[in-house]
This record gives C-alpha cells, sequence and structure tokens, in this order.
C-alpha cells in the first residue's frame, strides 16, 4: 500500500522549488510578452471549461461546477477556470503521487490519462473525479493538465453518491486510487465498463461524465503544445514558474498587509449523516505572522461512524472556496497562492480521519471550516486598507434535497433539486448586508432553476417560491436572505424523497462583531393536506410562507430537515425546501432604521423581529417606523444590557461550568477539548 | 435601390447613404438629449456628399433602416416609467431572486470574481409594485385555481394608486394556457379605457415570450413595458421629422434576431444589441457575395470589440443566457462576443501582480483617451496609437477633433514606461501588443469552440478602432478586409438585412421514445403548432402591408436528449412533418447539429428526444446590393501617397519616416508592402513589416502576411 499521509498530501500543496533551467527560462521571458501569454493561458482554460460544461451530462458538470486546470511538469498548479475553486486543491496532489509512484510502472508517456476519485490519495470526497493528462512535447515533460466535476452516482449503498448511512468507505461505491485509464489518447474499454458497473442506476452519467472530464483536460494539452510549438519549451517552462512566483508574491503581499495575530472560530453541527448529536465541526485557531499564517484545526471533534468526515486536502480546498472569492479574488487559481498557508490538522479528527473513513458527504462536515475561516480572515482584514473586503460567513447550509422516481414523461429519474442550494444568503458585509438568494457557497456562480423549469422536468407543483423571511442573520448589516419554497407531487402516484442537511437545532455559520448567526433549517411538511384541493379551496387566502407557518394551510409537521428516504404520494407535500440565509455583521442595535423599514415592506423582516431584535416600533398601518419611538426603545436595550453585563472573569467562571446535555455528546469526543474517546471501529 | 441605414452608438451615429449606385458614409457626434437631432445631421452630412438637400433627398428614399443604443441607455439612466407587476400569487419575489445568480448577469467574468463587492442590480419594479393574483395554471395547462376576478381589481386600484403608470402580466405556465393573462388584460381596459388620458399600456408575457421560464419571461415583459414609452417617443420624433422632410417609405428597425422589422411590429427588447448584429448580418450577406463561408465579424470600437461568426455560410449561433443590461431574458438573440478592449481602454499595472494589464476598464467617451484633452488622465489604447505615430493627432475624425499627443506622451511615460523602466515608444508598443493579442485570443477561442481554425477563416475588420489593429488581432488568420465603409460597418450590414419575423412557442413533445427509440408518430400537434405560428406571421406581414407570396418561412427546433439539461436549437429540414422519413430527417439533423456542439460523447438516444420549443422565422428577402468589379490598375500606390511622418515600429525597434496613403484614392490593383499607413476618413489602417495590403477588384482592402502574398505571387 502506498496510500500518501497527511504529511505527504499537505506538502504536495507547497509549490515545487525552481530548477536553474526554470528560473533561466523565467528570466528570459521577453516583456510584453509574459502578460499575453498570462491571458492566453487564461482563455485557454477558458475554452477547456467551456468544452468540459457542454460535454459533461450531469447537472452539476452542465452547471460549471467543476475546475480545468494546468500545471506545471513538477505538478504545480499555474492557472485554471473554475466555477467549484475548491477542485484547485486536489490535482496537484494526485499529478505528484503519479510521478512519485508509476513513473516506472505503468510509467508517463505522451497520450497517457490518468483518473482518481478517492480521498484517501488527495480527493474531495469520491463523487468528484478528475481526469489528468500528461503534456509532453518533443518527448519532454513539460507540464500537465486536469478536469475535476462532481457527478452524482458512484455505485453507493444509496444512490446519488453521498449517502448519509455510510459508516465506511466499503459502502461509498467506487474509490479508485490514481491510475492510468488510458493511453494514445484513448480510455480503455474495461475502464468504461469498470465504470458503467459503478454506475448503473445513473449510467448515462457516469460515463459521459468521465469522457467530458478527458476531453476536457486534452483540450487544453492540445493547447499547451500548440503554444510550445509556436513560442517554444523555454518559454512555456519560464512563463510557468514566472506565473507561479508572481502567483506567491502578490499572496505573501496580501498577507503581510493585515495584522500580526491570532484569530479563532468555532463552529457546530447537530449530527452527523443519520447520527444527531453536537459536533464541533471546526475549531479554527489562525496564527498570522508576517507574510504567513498557520491554520490549526486542533480541538475539533473526533471523527465518526457516518460519511461526514473531509480527509485534511479536502478541508484546504473548502477554504480556497472562500479565499478564492473574498482574499485572492485578484490573483490567479494556483498552487504558489496557497505556499505561505501552512495547516494542522490533529489525528482522528472528523477533518482528518482515517483510513477506513467514509467522506462522501465530505462538504457537509466541510460547512464549519468554510465559515470559521471567513470569520479568522475577515477580522484580520477589518483593521486594515482592505476593510470592505470583511464578511460575516455565506450561508453554507448546503440543505441537499434529492427525488427520485418516474417523471410526468414516463422517464425514471433520480436528481437534486437545484433550487435550494443554488439560493442561499451571502454573508453580511462591512459596508452592506449580504445579498439575498445570492447563489451556491460552492459554486458561486450556480443557477436556480425557474420554477416552470422544475415542473417541467419533475413530477411537482410549487405553490409558493420566495425569499424566506428572517432568515439571514440579524445585524448591523444583515446576512442575506434565503429562500423558501413548497414542494408538492404532482401528476404522478408517488414519488421518493431523502434530505442532507446538520443544521436543524444549531446553525453553523458564526456571525461577526455582535452580529446573529441565522436560523436553523427545520424540515416542515403539511400533514395529510391534499395540494390541488388547498390550490382549489384558498379563496381569500395569501398564499405564502408566513401563512403556512401559521397552519392556515393545514397541520405543519416539523423534524430534522435531513430525513431518509421516503415515499410521498401523489399530490401531497414533499416538504418546504428552505435555503440558508447568511450571518449577520455588526450590533443589531447599529442597524440603521431606514434599512429595517425597507426590509418590513419587502417581507424580509417581520414585524417580530423588528421589535426583538432590532428594537423598533413599526406602525404596521402606515408602514413607517416611528423614528423617535424607536431611538427610545433602543436606549433602553441599551441600558439594560448594561444592567445584565458581569465581569468577563465572573462570565468566564460561570460559563466554563456550563455543560450541554451528555446524550448529545457521544460525536462530540471529550467535553470541553473535543478528544476521541475511544478509536473509531469499522470493520 | 434608395436606402438611408443609420446605427445610433453612444459615441457616434453612423450612416450608410445607397443612392442606387452610389454609396456614400457619414458619422456625426450622437446627441443623446435628443437622437432625432444627431439621426438627421447625418442624413443631411450624407445628403451634402450627393450634392443634395434632405428636403430633396428623402422624398426619394425607399427604405429607411435604423439600429438604436436608446433601449440600453434609459436603462442604465433608470429613466423608465413607474411599473407594476401581475404575476401567480405566491411567486411574487422571482424577479428579485432573479435565480439566485442574477448578479452575475451582465459582467465579465473578472468583474465577477471578488464576491464582497458584488451586488444585485437595483429592480427595475419595486417589491411594493409587485403583486399575486389569486389563479393557479399548472405545466399542462390545468388551471388548478381559479382567477379571482375581484382581486384581480382590487391590486389593480392598488398599483394604480401607487403610481404605476404601465403593468406587465406575467403568470406561470401563461403560454401553456393564456386565459387568465387575457382576462386580467380584459379586466384593465374595462377599468381604464384606451381613449383615458392616462392611458395604461399592459404587456402580456406570453405575447412576448411562448417558452417556459417565468424568471426570463417575466423580464423580457417587464423590458417592454420599461423602455416603451422611452423608445417610441424619440422614435415617433425621428418618424415626424422624416415625414415632415418628405419621406414617404417605410421605417425598420433592426432586431437582434438578425433581421428587421416595422417600428409599429417591433419590441423594445427586440432592439437591443441592433447594431453589433447588423455588422455580424452585414458580414454574413456580404461574405456571401464575396464567397467567404467563414468570417470573423470584429468591430472595435472605443469600449469593447465584439466578435461575431459567420460559420459555414450561416449564423445561427444564438446567446446561450441572452442578457439585456443585466437582465436576463427569454428572447432568442444573435451571438456576439464582446470583451472590453477597445480605443478607450485604460492600460494600468497591477502593484499586486507587478505586471501591465490593459482594459477592461475604459476611459469611455467621456472623458475618453488623455489625447482628447477632456480630462482624461488615464493611458489608453488610442494614446499609444497617437503616442506611436500611427494615429495623426490632426486628421482623426477626419480632423474634426483635433488630438493632444504631448499629453498622450506624458500620461505614458508617467504611467507605464518610468514604472517599467522602458522608452516612451516601448511602453506604447507594449499597450498596443496587449490589447491585440487578447483580442487575438478571444478570436482563437470562439473558433475553437466551434471545432474550426483561424486559419479557415477570413476576419472582416470594422468599427473606427478595427483597420488600426487588425493586424495585431486577426491571429492566424491569413486574410484581413477591409471596407470602404469599415468605419460604419454596422450601418452598412443594416442596409444588406432582410425583413424577418421571429415566433417561439413552447412545446414539450416526445420527439423519439425512451428505450425503445422509437420516432413519434404524432405529426399533427406538431404541424399543428407550426401552423399556428404561421398564422401569427401572415397577420404581422400583412399588417405591415407586405405580400404573403414573398414569404420564406423556416423552422427551427429546440430539442434535447431526456436526462439533460442543454437543449440545442437545429434549424429543421422541414416547416411540416408528413412521414417517418422526414421525422428521421429532423433527428438525423438535430443529432449532427447536438454533437458539433457540445460532444459526440453526450448524445444519448437511450434517454429519448424531446421537443421543447418551436421556432418560426418568416423572412422578406431584401435585394441586395451588388458590388461592383472594376479591372485591375497598376500595384503602384503612389497616386494615393498623401503624406509621411514618423512613426514607432516594434518589429524594427526604431521610429522610421512612414509613408501614408490615402485609403479613398487607392485603386483596385494597388499594393503596399509595410511599414505603412492608410487613412481613410474615419479611420487609420496600420500595415506593419512583415504585411502587405492591396486594393480587390471591388475596391476591398486585403491585409495579408507578406510572406504568403508573395508566394501567391501578389507582391512584387
Amino acid at each position: 500500500m502506498s496510500i500518501p499521509t497527511v504529511a505527504e498530501k499537505l506538502a504536495a500543496l507547497k509549490v515545487t522549488a525552481a530548477s536553474t533551467y526554470e528560473r533561466e527560462c523565467a528570466e528570459k521571458l521577453p516583456r510584453g510578452m509574459y502578460e499575453i501569454a498570462v491571458q492566453r493561458t487564461a482563455d485557454i482554460l477558458d475554452e477547456g471549461y467551456e468544452i468540459f460544461m457542454r460535454s459533461s451530462r450531469s447537472s452539476m458538470g452542465v452547471a460549471g461546477d467543476s475546475i480545468v486546470a494546468m500545471f506545471n511538469a513538477a505538478g504545480d498548479l499555474v492557472n485554471a477556470s473554475a466555477g467549484t475553486y475548491l477542485h484547485a486543491v486536489i490535482p496537484p496532489i494526485v499529478i505528484k503521487y503519479i510521478i512519485a509512484k508509476y513513473s516506472e510502472n505503468p510509467g508517463i508517456n505522451d497520450g497517457d490519462i490518468f483518473y482518481t476519485n478517492d480521498a484517501l490519495y488527495g480527493g474531495i470526497h469520491n463523487p468528484d473525479q478528475v481526469a489528468i493528462c500528461p503534456v509532453f512535447y518533443a518527448e519532454e515533460l513539460i507540464g500537465w493538465t486536469a478536469a475535476l466535476s462532481h457527478t452524482t452516482e458512484t455505485g453507493a449503498k444509496e444512490p446519488g453518491g453521498m449517502p448519509v448511512s455510510a459508516t465506511s468507505r466499503f459502502e461509498e461505491g467506487m474509490n479508485l486510487p490514481p491510475m492510468k485509464i488510458g493511453q494514445d489518447f484513448r480510455i480503455n474499454n474495461d475502464i468504461i465498463e469498470l465504470f458503467r458497473a459503478f454506475g448503473i442506476r445513473a449510467e448515462a452519467n457516469v460515463t459521459v461524465d468521465l469522457k467530458a472530464r478527458c476531453t476536457s483536460a486534452d483540450r487544453v494539452r492540445l493547447r499547451l503544445v500548440e503554444m510550445c510549438k509556436r513560442e517554444g519549451v523555454d518559454f512555456v517552462t519560464g512563463l510557468f514558474r514566472r506565473m507561479l512566483d508572481e502567483a506567491e508574491a502578490g499572496s505573501r503581499k496580501r498577507l503581510k498587509s493585515w495584522p500580526d495575530g491570532t484569530y479563532r472560530c468555532v463552529t457546530f453541527s447537530d449530527a452527523a449523516g443519520n447520527i444527531p448529536g453536537l459536533m464541533r465541526n471546526c475549531c479554527m485557531t489562525m496564527t498570522k505572522r508576517d507574510d504567513s499564517m498557520v491554520i490549526d484545526f486542533s480541538g475539533t471533534s473526533p471523527e465518526n461512524l457516518s460519511s461526514y468526515n473531509a480527509h485534511p486536502q479536502a478541508v484546504v480546498g473548502h477554504l480556497a472556496n472562500y479565499i478564492y472569492e473574498y482574499v485572492f479574488h485578484d490573483l490567479p487559481i494556483s498552487s504558489a497562492t496557497f505556499a505561505p498557508i501552512d495547516f494542522v490538522f490533529p489525528e482522528a479528527s472528523c477533518l482528518s480521519p482515517t483510513e477506513r473513513a467514509a467522506t462522501s458527504n465530505a462538504v457537509m462536515i466541510c460547512t464549519g471550516a468554510m465559515s470559521a475561516v471567513a470569520n479568522c480572515i475577515s477580522r484580520a482584514r477589518y483593521p486594515t486598507y482592505e476593510w470592505k473586503q470583511a464578511t460575516a460567513s455565506m450561508g453554507n447550509g448546503g440543505n441537499a434535497t434529492v427525488i427520485a422516481g418516474v417523471s410526468q414523461w414516463d422517464q425514471p429519474f433520480a436528481d437534486m433539486i437545484a433550487y435550494p442550494i443554488n439560493t442561499e444568503g451571502q454573508g453580511a458585509r462591512s459596508c452592506c448586508d449580504g445579498m439575498d438568494a445570492y447563489g451556491f457557497p460552492w459554486c458561486a456562480f450556480g443557477r436556480a432553476p425557474d420554477v416552470e423549469s422544475i415542473e417541467n422536468e419533475f413530477p411537482m407543483i410549487i405553490p409558493f417560491s420566495s425569499h424566506w423571511p428572517d432568515s439571514g442573520g440579524h445585524g448591523r448589516f444583515r446576512g442575506g436572505c434565503g429562500t423558501a419554497q413548497f414542494w408538492a407531487a404532482h401528476h404522478v402516484p408517488s414519488l421518493y424523497f431523502m434530505a442532507i442537511a446538520d443544521n436543524s437545532t444549531i446553525q453553523t455559520p458564526q456571525p461577526i462583531f455582535g452580529g446573529y448567526a441565522p436560523p436553523t433549517v427545520p424540515g416542515l411538511s403539511l400533514k395529510g393536506t391534499k395540494v390541488s384541493e388547498l390550490l382549489s379551496s384558498l379563496e381569500d387566502s395569501t398564499l405564502d410562507f408566513e401563512s403556512l407557518v401559521a397552519g392556515k394551510f393545514g397541520e405543519l409537521e416539523a423534524e430534522p430537515f435531513g430525513r431518509s428516504t421516503r415515499p410521498i404520494e401523489g399530490d401531497e407535500t414533499v416538504t418546504i425546501g428552505l435555503s440558508t440565509g447568511g450571518a449577520g455583521f455588526g450590533d443589531p442595535l447599529e442597524r440603521d432604521v431606514t434599512s429595517i423599514e425597507k426590509d418590513l415592506i419587502k417581507g424580509l423582516c417581520s414585524a417580530w423581529s423588528a421589535r426583538e431584535i432590532y428594537q423598533v416600533v413599526w406602525d404596521a398601518d402606515k408602514r413607517r417606523v416611528d423614528r423617535e419611538a424607536s431611538e427610545a426603545l433602543r436606549h433602553e436595550a441599551r441600558r439594560a444590557r448594561i444592567a445584565r453585563g458581569v465581569p468577563f472573569d465572573e462570565f468566564e467562571a460561570g460559563w466554563s461550568k456550563r455543560k450541554p446535555p451528555e446524550e448529545i455528546l457521544a460525536l462530540y469526543g471529550s467535553w470541553p477539548d473535543a478528544q476521541p474517546l475511544a478509536p473509531a471501529f469499522r470493520p | 435601390m434608395k436606402s438611408v441605414d443609420i446605427d445610433v452608438g453612444g459615441t457616434f451615429t453612423d450612416l450608410v447613404l445607397t443612392f442606387d449606385d452610389e454609396r456614400v458614409i457619414a458619422k456625426s457626434p450622437t446627441t443623446p438629449y435628443d437622437l432625432s437631432v444627431c439621426f438627421i445631421n447625418v442624413i443631411e452630412d450624407g445628403a451634402d456628399q450627393l450634392d443634395m438637400d434632405v428636403e430633396e433627398l428623402l422624398p426619394r428614399i425607399e427604405v429607411v433602416r435604423y439600429s438604436t443604443t436608446v433601449a440600453m441607455n434609459r436603462l442604465i439612466e433608470r429613466r423608465g416609467p413607474r411599473l407594476g407587476l401581475m404575476t401567480t400569487e405566491g411567486h411574487e419575489e422571482a424577479v428579485l431572486i432573479g435565480r439566485g445568480a442574477q448578479w452575475c448577469d451582465g459582467l465579465r467574468i473578472s468583474e465577477r470574481r471578488n464576491l464582497a463587492l458584488q451586488h444585485k442590480p437595483e429592480p427595475l419594479i419595486s417589491r411594493d409594485l409587485i403583486v399575486g393574483l389569486k389563479e393557479r395554471v399548472d405545466s399542462a395547462g390545468r388551471i388548478m385555481r381559479e382567477l379571482d376576478e375581484d382581486d384581480v381589481r382590487e391590486k389593480l386600484r392598488y398599483l394604480i394608486d401607487n403610481g404605476a403608470r404601465s403593468i406587465a402580466v406575467s403568470l406561470l405556465w401563461s403560454f401553456a394556457n393564456p386565459a387568465h393573462e387575457k382576462r386580467v388584460r380584459e379586466i384593465i381596459r374595462e377599468e381604464y379605457k384606451g381613449y383615458h388620458l392616462g392611458y395604461l399600456p399592459v404587456v402580456l408575457s406570453h405575447e412576448v415570450v411562448g417558452k417556459v421560464g417565468e424568471y426570463e419571461r417575466t423580464m423580457t415583459a417587464i423590458l417592454d413595458a420599461y423602455l416603451q414609452r422611452s423608445i417610441k417617443i424619440e422614435m415617433e420624433a425621428t418618424w415626424d421629422k422624416l415625414r415632415d422632410m418628405g419621406y414617404t417609405g417605410t421605417f425598420l428597425l433592426t432586431h437582434n434576431t438578425g433581421g428587421s422589422a416595422e417600428m409599429f411590429k417591433t419590441t423594445a427588447s427586440r432592439t437591443y444589441n441592433g447594431g453589433p448584429i447588423a455588422g455580424l448580418m452585414g458580414s454574413y450577406h456580404l461574405g456571401r457575395a464575396l464567397g467567404y463561408k467563414n468570417v470573423i465579424a470584429a468591430d472595435v470600437g472605443g469600449t469593447s470589440f465584439d466578435v461575431g461568426m459567420v460559420v459555414d455560410a450561416g449564423v445561427r449561433s444564438y446567446e446561450f443566457r441572452p442578457v439585456i443590461d443585466r437582465w436576463m431574458v427569454g428572447i432568442s438573440m444573435l451571438e456576439c462576443t464582446t470583451m472590453g478592449a477597445g480605443g478607450g481602454s485604460i492600460a494600468s499595472i497591477n502593484t499586486l501582480l507587478d505586471r501591465l494589464e490593459v482594459g477592461p476598464k475604459s476611459a469611455g467617451a467621456m472623458p475618453g483617451p488623455v489625447c482628447y484633452d477632456l480630462g482624461g488622465t488615464e493611458p489608453t489604447v488610442t494614446d499609444a496609437d497617437v503616442v506611436l505615430g500611427y494615429i495623426s493627432p490632426d486628421s482623426y475624425f477626419s480632423g474634426r477633433m483635433p488630438l493632444n499627443a504631448a499629453k498622450a506622451s506624458a500620461a505614458i511615460e508617467e504611467k507605464i514606461a518610468k514604472p517599467l523602466g522602458i522608452s516612451i515608444d516601448e511602453a506604447a508598443a507594449m499597450i498596443r501588443n496587449i490589447v491585440e493579442e487578447n483580442m487575438a485570443s478571444a478570436i482563437k477561442r470562439e473558433v475553437h469552440l466551434r471545432g474550426y481554425y483561424p486559419e479557415d477563416f477570413v476576419v472582416f475588420a470594422f468599427g473606427g478602432g478595427g483597420p488600426t489593429h487588425v493586424a495585431g488581432f486577426r491571429a492566424d488568420v491569413p486574410v484581413a478586409v477591409i471596407f470602404p465603409q469599415s468605419p460604419v460597418f454596422c450601418a452598412l450590414g443594416s442596409s444588406v438585412m432582410d425583413i424577418m419575423h421571429v415566433y417561439e412557442q413552447s412545446k414539450r413533445m416526445v420527439f423519439m421514445q425512451p428505450v425503445s427509440e422509437e420516432l413519434t408518430s404524432d405529426y399533427a400537434s406538431f404541424n399543428t403548432a407550426v401552423d399556428e405560428l404561421i398564422a401569427q406571421a401572415e397577420i404581422d406581414i400583412a399588417a405591415e402591408g407586405l405580400p404573403l407570396d414573398d414569404v420564406i418561412y423556416q423552422v427551427e427546433l429546440d430539442m434535447l436528449y431526456g436526462g439533460q439539461v442543454h437543449v440545442k436549437r437545429v434549424s429543421s429540414p422541414h416547416t411540416h412533418i408528413a412521414n417517418r422519413e422526414q421525422m428521421q430527417q429532423i433527428y438525423d439533423a438535430f443529432e449532427a447539429e447536438f454533437a458539433a456542439a457540445f460532444s459526440p460523447h453526450v448524445i444519448h438516444k437511450p434517454g429519448g428526444v424531446y421537443l421543447d420549443n418551436i421556432v418560426l422565422k418568416a423572412t422578406i428577402p431584401t435585394e441586395k446590393p451588388v458590388l461592383p468589379e472594376r479591372p485591375l490598375g497598376p500595384a503602384d500606390a503612389a497616386a494615393a501617397r498623401k503624406d509621411e511622418r514618423e512613426a514607432y515600429w516594434p518589429e524594427l525597434a526604431k521610429r522610421i519616416l512612414t509613408t501614408v496613403y490615402r485609403f479613398e484614392d487607392m485603386q483596385p490593383g494597388n499594393r503596399i508592402a509595410g511599414p505603412a499607413l492608410v487613412e481613410a476618413e474615419f479611420t487609420t489602417l496600420v500595415v506593419p513589416p512583415g504585411q502587405s495590403f492591396h486594393i480587390d477588384s471591388r475596391g476591398l482592402g486585403l491585409l495579408e502576411y507578406a510572406a504568403a502574398a508573395a508566394m501567391k505571387g501578389e507582391v512584387a
């Protein structure tokens, strides 16, 4: 066995030292041509990315939840075109593994295609799969290319690629270590058959996506060969090295501008797969010194017997989502931008589990790291000239719902409903609210479908689809609101439904500077209500979320949002699809009254929140906030705060004695330091 | 043929005036305060060139065609009326949620990356002017909740009381069953008559877009309602002036479908991007006339570089996600890729990455490049052209706009040359080189995505900056064509466009059964849908007074394989289906186009094939101008020599005295070798060392690589 260690995987994220030849090539680059060639790499990658979207079959690939990238000969990421930045972290680990282990046998030759989806060897989780091509010119290895995307079927014990009930990797379906799957620019037929066998539930999705990855990686390879032909190998070698050098210099320059310090953030969740319980899904300590920093995850809960574990590189990938969108948005997507950052992962934790762990829901456990990094970095940047880049955490709920059955078009289907995951709220910003229903935190440019498109494709009717009022975390600037959609089975006798989530009793995203976290996400449905009868008998009732919650449409049932596969009868409620709001920024008592008034008029803030959280007086008839009365109310609220305040030592002494009930701490680990209580046993 | 073609751009208004065998061009500054002023001004310029006055010219003109940026300007300025939206209850916020990623729409990729600074666009309708009606139709067109008419009247009154001056009505599935939308309009008309002073325009969504997707359909209806009044006022002002001056012909507006239609049969959203599309269609028609199957239509303006493609003598590539300003719409628009690179693109040094960047930020028309001397301080591409000696400060815009070369030089020295430690000439050459290579890279990407190589194409270079930069941006394309009308090419394009109406109807039907792969035998339902669209077309065309016998119908179909997301629009070989063989032919056409556009790997017949949308194009061809041929004269272009001036050529790494020719004086057969400059009335062609330029028998300028031209024996 040659499974890479955590240390080896983290080391592979670092840029390989430049050879003398590379240095010479970089120095020889003609002035002016460098800038042009950088743009050319971006255009080549955009072409590959477009080809990837056009060639993919699964919905995430079609939506651009993918990456196409190019690397130097040593496997360092030079540039990429991406919808999902987390994928950027993976290929360097895999390429460096291939170079280290396979150079002799089976060898690395022009026309080879390598492939992997195994998180143990460097992946995110096994639905995320990567095709890698070496780039040869004049028989010399000059670089690598890769295409990576998510496919929603892996042959696991449950459909959809992210089995919530998997307890070990042996229940997660196909896990391929890095392997050569083709040569002479062709995929081996036996490999295609292997994919068919594992993807038997959705064979076309699996095999078409496999070919799409190979096609896209090869397209970028071809363009790099053309660039070598036109400009020479020395030019391309020098270009790659200089791009890496400049990306690292840019990254260090940015980090240097922040004040040195240690920043901490702790996040929680309420379940691991089907197992309820409190988890400290991320305990982050970020120490920034000069132009580098260390991110330490010590104190995170132990690994667990569900698929809610993530190998360290997957955690780093999730940090990349935030970092490339908010921190290094003006730098290339490159290994070098992460060069100044080191990581510490506690062994046998849910963010660095042992070999047999199930990790197919790595994206769910990593919501904590995604949120914590926003919090730590924003606090570091707020006192700098980059203060406008400081934000609270995005929603990061990832409340995924899967429906399956036979559609009104007599087509078997099993798919994720893309609306809620693509309409989460953005975290509040240091100078304004987060965008309402802005998109998908894992793929910022992802797009929600129209209601008509959902109803056209799936046997459902959606009586309402709106913002979810009050779902953004309150604050001086509030988090963007998420959305609420009422789904009911329609046209067919029945369908199947399941949902993945871990935020029904405690929310993961932490607010910042006195803001509020977004609310928890319940699993709501109407008991026994026939939707066709409801629609035809509504009369004067208003069809909206508020009326539903008030019980006007029938008895409302609330349970955890995450639910195992269950049948739904035709004409009955599937569930209320809810997407999470973003976290809040700053003290709600400092929120501008006019902004609250606007939110009340738009229906994004309830009268209750206006009164109880923001302490303002709303006149519903005049549709105006009484400013004078509100100021008095706020003044009183501040006095009450002072009155109930206690000295810090007193607070800490009391707080330290508190402990959650023992029965919800099984996933947490030892109290309060979250250390493993016993090794995880997986036969 | 006697016609007037006008393209109103943000900075200049262009004219192509065709008067039988004569064709003149003119350019005039756009007058944003009243577009009818620049419209008439530019016609006066053209009439002058024919030694006529406008009143003498216009009665003899048969057709006026017009492409305009009015729609865009009104959107940017948010100068539309206060609107009300009536939609299905429970779905009032669809246009505010905007499918989540609404904030991305209308932004370039580089502009999207910094999420901390993104915002959704300011809505055209505020939330309090959106009302939900108590009604519901399902995806099969069945009424699930009857329309509550009292509720409609109550909410209509609410909208009016709150200031709505125009109403968009967009109900779910209205295109599948429009009964509720139609009834809502009847109620509005019952309450507010057409003859009332406060006439209330009403736009029904199913009438502007007949297909699935409520966000895109509603936004189209909103834009049409929002822009209707301002465009109508401006069009009518122009129309009235034309009539007052004796014009009696038709007044056609260029559509983004690639056709044109009467003003009275045009919706506002159809006029968006009309100019660039006219340029693309001009490339298509002129490419056919010249025997070019594959043409890259490249338009270099002040702020943007627009690239359209004519492939295999056809233009059928539509925008994947059509966006007007910041709004995704449901109409089909021809594809035209835009990047932020033009004469006004600003050059700057990225201090984080320590590299020179050009664009996408632009100095625009105001303050414009530094050399305009209107307050601009950031060096631009045009400044580089002036510094290098390519653009004469005295001849710019026909000498009507003197440029300040010293200021341009100082800006480049201070902002670029000194920080990089290079000479001013080197810095200017680097700015030019970067912007041109970025344009070339964009062209390569577009060509490669269509499965071709640049070598298979010719470039038509147009816009004020096209000829100035084509030598650098044409990538590996062997021949670049420069027209005498290149600076006003979009207006030229509209002069050769057909009259065309486009109709669409969502029609989900199983075309090929899943698993069994049997083609459907339900021809009647397909044919009925097509006939309904033809009936609509006949009403419109007859109302324009055009002969129905001349109409050519073409059916295009949006189809997809079962379980897939992307539809592919395919040109159907048949307008109606009579037998299985024709069905098979349609499927074969779909499979071929699908494989070419996406990948052969994605073809999946076992999933079945679905028809999603039927598109009918009703075209009335217009007369195409003939490009007269003249005998080739001598190669020596000495007679066209105008001047000589110093210019810096990076290929030679020095300044040399360079001959300047006058384009209008060059004769068929004349040939010149670079380095040379060729000045036309509104542009300058740059011929660098290693490239050659000659005039062909039709008076067109052809720029080639000198070595290639020499191999063909065309250069002495």
